[in-house]
């Protein structure tokens, strides 16, 4: 599988409110609360994604897709002391990181002014005073196997309708609608760290597999597949939605250590990369 | 964030969790819990916590996650006969775990009692006097009967101070007898109440919906022990009561009138209360009706009325033979029993105290006597039953009136709470039963003498001839008068979106979807039998040739439907209604119905029977047509389950009548004759007869003025009183007020005095006309509606 990039898989983040806080120090100067998002408010039914390919905060065909690293960016210049923040996420460590126009900052995640969740951004508390400030783990929902997808059958269109023959061999075909698309990946051996919570390795803590299944995926949420981890930023994903809620993960029966994990899915969306 | 149940009904990821609650099992709560949950202290037995009991760990008392895993509550619904009664009742099973030995503990209805009430306590009284209260603690819950009281605390050892609310648990607040026992747990369980509720997982307690409300039928042990497994009946029992329960008004003749004429003199028994006979009025004062004081019914079925009774039991039978009875000579020893009839033109027993402010007491205020079909079922239905249910003249609806005057013992005492008020008399557009059939009148309708289970007194006398429908989806006796989905009506939609699939093979999947012809019901004439001297008339469906009769076999072959209807006589009072219901059962029922069984989404849980579906299945045959497109075909709903299982989560079930793809419904479009008109300009203003082809007293979305049929855009015509055309010129309405209708012109000239104002033809009309209103079609050609190509309409309703 020389020369094939790995796929990776991107669980939304839901929000509970449409507004939070968050608690900033610039330079050393007074901590400000600043708002989040920085204009307007957050829909609790909408999908958001920790990817830095700009999405706007607004409805689309798959019950909309934000991009949460450009509403942390927008909320970071409301700062009095910031004209330009930047947020990335990193395609080699896939750790986010800010910098700012100042000299440094400081997120007081930790504050009791803050409300906003800092494991949605993988922070595991408030940062040190710095010109750059990086996350310790993956965003929430993000799943990297480091590996690419195994078995594909790609997108199939089901039939939904049956077919009766009579005995002499005539036959009808009923059609009853046009379906989405399924497909079911599989990735096989792959490791106890990236597959159970209990196994899961630091960077990577509510990233295996099964948190991700059983917080988002498992629950009827929409998500998306990238065919390279590396085009996080720039699109190139499809978005699907659960076909079943069978138990995905299995013990490989190849090596007893490593983990099999088949996903049925039903398409939704496809975004090209730009 | 928190959602409510139409909220997450519409998200993708939706999660559920089914309550149920059970009349008198629950806890003693404080004040401030109380208003925190639900008010009444009843146990939640939860499939699983909900998130809005998280802030108080483990939750209050009454929270118990205690249904059975994998065995979500299952629900039977109700089934709506369509051809008009009461529907067979719905069922409800469901199993609980005994954590703890918590039911055990609870319901122990086998216990002693703890102390005997000394003296009555009334259904609002706090302070219950006992012999002896050593047992009753303070913060406690006891029972007496079917009420459960919530206790305060105590004031010495036989001074009880109950909390509020009474009627605690769910339970109703009654009044109690000096001696009545007093109990420390339910003293039983089967008939409580059973309440079935979804709330969203992450929603509120505000967000708990009520799926329906079941009374306990019967309590079975798994084979292990560990769990209750209980089955109860929808709440339409309640419909099954006797009426009336016990009619033991009864007068025996001991001087029989001298001649079967008039006002003749007779004196009956004194029995132990010689003002026993006087006491029969129920209208006195200034509701009273001096020439006929109340009506008797012979033993031969003869109904007289009586006047002038005396407290020595003399008086006088002042009518004989009333509607249309045969009279037979009254005989000493005759048992004359008390009767109630709805001759409006006479004293007419059932009287209702209109909406708004309607009377407490039957000597005064506004009471109007009715022959209405619903306003006599609502008056047996709200009277009270029993003296201890104490609901003579306290069990109305403010809103709606007063429907409890029928004597104690003469009604069926059904709470006013558990009547779907809106559903009987609103007047909402096509909702309200009432406004919808205001010509529906039984004067000959008599009732009282025999007791008899009220489903079946209302079947025979007035669901039946009509093809109306009880049911009680929702906790709530409801009535359902069906009807034919109209080409325009806005109805929910079902299709491939909402309709749930089923996978038959590798990536193949057919949608959960059962069709078929209902042939059950077809019929080909209705013969009703009027009044007690049951005088038939026969509507058959040939009577309408050229609009839907004459359908080759089904016209012919199929079995009359024969209906007594005894409140209606015939050549006395109005018929015209029965022959409506007919045409419009002969209409349905005249050739086969499609009968649909669908899983469809948790978005649809709030469709209900009688509701009208739009149901597009692109593989359905199109009877008209002759290819496979039913695209929003109406179908009128008979069944809602709310379903859970394990392969669809919460889903809905639907069962729903439909006629196919060539239904054409429409409504009738007006006409107005004009009276006057003035002229500015080109316009003119036409001054039109009021109510020449409409009702002033319509309701339920019909116009009450000739002027209110037509609206602002229609285009019409004039023809003069022959049906002639006073010009092929068209005008549009460019306003209406009261009786005044504004047009764009005067018919070149053809305008006058007494020429009716019609609509143009299909092909000149504008498309709020030709969209929901029935147009002729030609005989010629391909029969279509003018040149328009258009398929002519089926059937058209007012």
């Amino acid at each position: 599988m020389a020369g094939t990039p790995n796929n990776c898989i991107l669980a939304p983040t839901r929000f509970a409110a449409t507004a939070y806080v968050l608690r900033v120090e610039v330079d050393g100067g007074a901590p400000e609360d600043l708002d989040f998002p920085a204009t307007g408010t957050l829909s609790t039914t909408r999908n958001y994604y920790p990817t830095g390919d700009a999405q706007a905060d607004g409805d689309d065909a798959v019950n909309g897709s934000a991009d949460l690293l450009t509403l942390l960016k927008a909320t970071l210049e409301t700062h009095s002391l910031v004209t330009t923040a930047t947020v990335t996420i990193s395609s080699t460590t896939f750790l986010i990181s800010v910098t700012t126009d100042a000299t440094t900052q400081q997120i007081l995640w930790d504050h009791g002014n803050t409300t906003l969740d800092k494991a949605i951004f993988g922070y595991d508390a408030s940062t040190a005073d710095s010109a750059t400030v990086t996350a310790e783990n993956y965003p929430a929902g993000l799943w990297r196997p480091q590996q690419p997808i195994s078995f594909d059958s790609r997108d199939r269109q089901p039939i939904v309708g049956g077919i009766s023959r009579s005995m002499s061999g005539q036959s009808r075909t009923s059609n009853f609608a046009t379906a989405n698309k399924e497909r079911e990946i599989s990735f096989l051996r792959v490791t106890k760290e990236r597959t159970l919570i209990e196994y899961e390795a630091a960077a990577e803590t509510n990233n295996s597999f099964e948190y991700v299944w059983s917080n988002s995926i498992g629950v009827g949420r929409r998500f998306r597949v990238y065919a390279d981890e590396l085009t996080i930023s720039s699109k190139g994903y499809s978005v699907y939605s659960p076909a079943g809620l069978d138990d995905p993960i299995s013990r490989s029966a190849d090596f007893i250590t490593r983990w099999d994990i088949t996903l049925p899915m039903v398409h939704e969306q496809t975004v090209a990369a730009v | 964030m928190t959602y409510t149940v139409a909220q997450t009904a519409a998200k993708i990821d939706q999660k559920w969790v089914a309550v149920i609650k059970i009349e008198g099992v629950g806890h003693w709560l404080s004040g401030g819990n109380l208003s925190a949950t639900d008010g009444d202290g009843q146990t939640k037995f939860f499939s699983e916590e909900p998130d809005y009991i998280t802030p108080t760990p483990g939750g209050l008392s009454i929270d118990r996650p205690y249904l059975l895993e994998g065995e979500w509550p299952e629900i039977l619904s109700e089934r709506a006969d369509v051809l008009g009664g009461l529907p067979e009742s719905g069922e409800l099973s469901f199993s609980i775990l005994d954590v703890g030995n918590y039911l055990t503990d609870l319901l122990r209805t086998e216990s002693d009692p703890i102390a005997v009430l000394d003296g009555d306590l009334s259904s609002t009284a706090l302070t219950m006097e006992v012999q002896d209260g050593g047992q009753i603690a303070e913060t406690s819950v006891c029972f007496i009967g079917g009420e459960a009281l919530r206790v305060s605390s105590t004031d010495g050892p036989t001074s009880i101070i109950l909390g509020t609310p009474r009627g605690y648990l769910g339970t109703t607040a009654r009044r109690h007898l000096d001696g009545d026992l007093v109990y420390n747990y339910i003293p039983y369980l089967r008939s409580r109440r059973v309440e079935l509720l979804i709330v969203p997982k992450d929603g509120a307690i505000t967000d708990e919906v009520s799926l329906g409300q079941y009374v306990i039928d019967s309590v079975e042990w798994s084979q292990d022990m560990n769990t209750w497994n209980f089955r109860a009946k929808s709440q339409l029992k309640y419909l099954h009561r006797l009426a009336p329960p016990a009619p033991d008004r009864t007068l025996r003749i001991v001087q029989a009138p001298p001649s079967p004429s008039a006002n003749q003199p007779v004196i009956f028994e004194p029995g132990e209360d010689r003002q026993f006979a006087t006491l029969l009025r129920v209208w006195t004062s200034g509701e009273a009706d001096s020439e006929d004081w109340f009506y008797l019914r012979a033993p031969s079925g003869e109904v007289v009325t009586v006047k002038n009774m005396t407290t020595a039991n003399g008086g006088y039978i002042n009518r004989r033979g009333v509607l249309g009875t045969t009279v037979e000579p009254l005989k000493v020893g005759d048992h004359m029993k008390q009767v109630f009839c709805a001759e409006i033109t006479g004293p007419s027993s059932f009287r209702f105290s209109p909406g708004g402010s309607p009377s407490t007491a039957r000597t005064g205020g506004t009471w109007t006597k009715t022959a209405h079909w619903v306003d006599l079922m609502l008056l047996i239905m709200c009277s009270s039953a029993d003296p201890e249910d104490q609901l003579e003249l306290d069990n109305r609806n403010d809103t709606f009136g007063a429907f409890d005057s029928l004597p104690v013992g003469y009604g069926i005492g059904l709470p006013h709470t558990l009547v779907d008020w809106g559903a009987w008399l609103g007047d909402a557009a096509r909702v309200g039963v009432k406004p919808r059939t205001p010509e529906y009148l039984f004067p000959s309708f008599i009732y009282g003498d025999e007791p008899m289970e009220f489903g079946e007194l209302i079947t025979e006398n007035f669901l039946k001839p009509i093809g109306a429908y009880i049911i009680s989806e929702g906790g709530l006796a409801r009535i359902a008068l069906p009807r034919i989905p109209l080409e325009g009506d806005t109805v929910v939609t079902l299709g491939p979106d909402e309709i749930l699939q089923k996978k038959v093979g590798g990536r193949q999947y057919l949608p959960r979807l059962n069709v078929r012809q209902n042939v059950t019901n077809l019929t080909g004439s209705v013969r009703y039998l009027l009044g007690s001297e049951e005088l038939p008339i026969t509507i058959n469906n040939t009577a309408f040739d050229g609009t839907y009769g004459q359908r080759g076999l089904y016209s012919t072959a199929e079995k009359p439907i024969e209906i007594a209807v005894p409140g209606v006589r015939y050549g006395v009072d109005n018929t015209e209604f029965l022959e409506f219901s007919a045409m419009r059962r002969l209409f349905r029922f005249y050739r086969p119905t499609i009968e649909l069984d669908v899983d469809v989404d948790m978005a649809q849980y709030t469709t209900a029977p009688a509701d009208i579906v739009a149901v597009t299945v692109n593989e359905l045959p199109n009877l008209s047509t002759g290819t496979r497109d039913w695209a929003s075909v109406k179908a009128e709903v008979l069944e809602r389950e709310v379903r859970f299982d394990e392969d669809l989560g919460a889903h809905v079930n639907l069962r729903a009548l439909g006629y196919g793809g060539g239904l054409k419904v429409g409504k009738i479009s007006p006409s107005a004759r004009v009276v006057s008109f003035t002229s500015d300009g080109d316009d003119r203003t036409l001054t039109v007869t009021a109510n020449r082809y409409t009702q002033a007293d319509a309701n339920g979305n019909l116009p009450a003025t000739d002027a209110a049929g037509f609206a602002v855009g229609d285009i019409v015509q004039g023809i003069d009183t022959s049906g002639a055309l006073v010009d092929a010129a068209t005008q549009e309405v460019t306003a209406i007020s009261s009786n005044d209708i504004t047009i764009d012109g005067d018919f070149n000239g053809g305008l006058a005095n007494d020429v009716i104002i019609i609509w143009a033809e299909y092909g000149d009309s504008a498309a709020q006309q030709t969209g929901n209103y029935v147009y002729f079609a030609d005989r010629e050609g391909d029969l279509d509606i003018g040149a328009s190509g258009v398929a002519p309409w089926r059937y058209g309703e007012p």
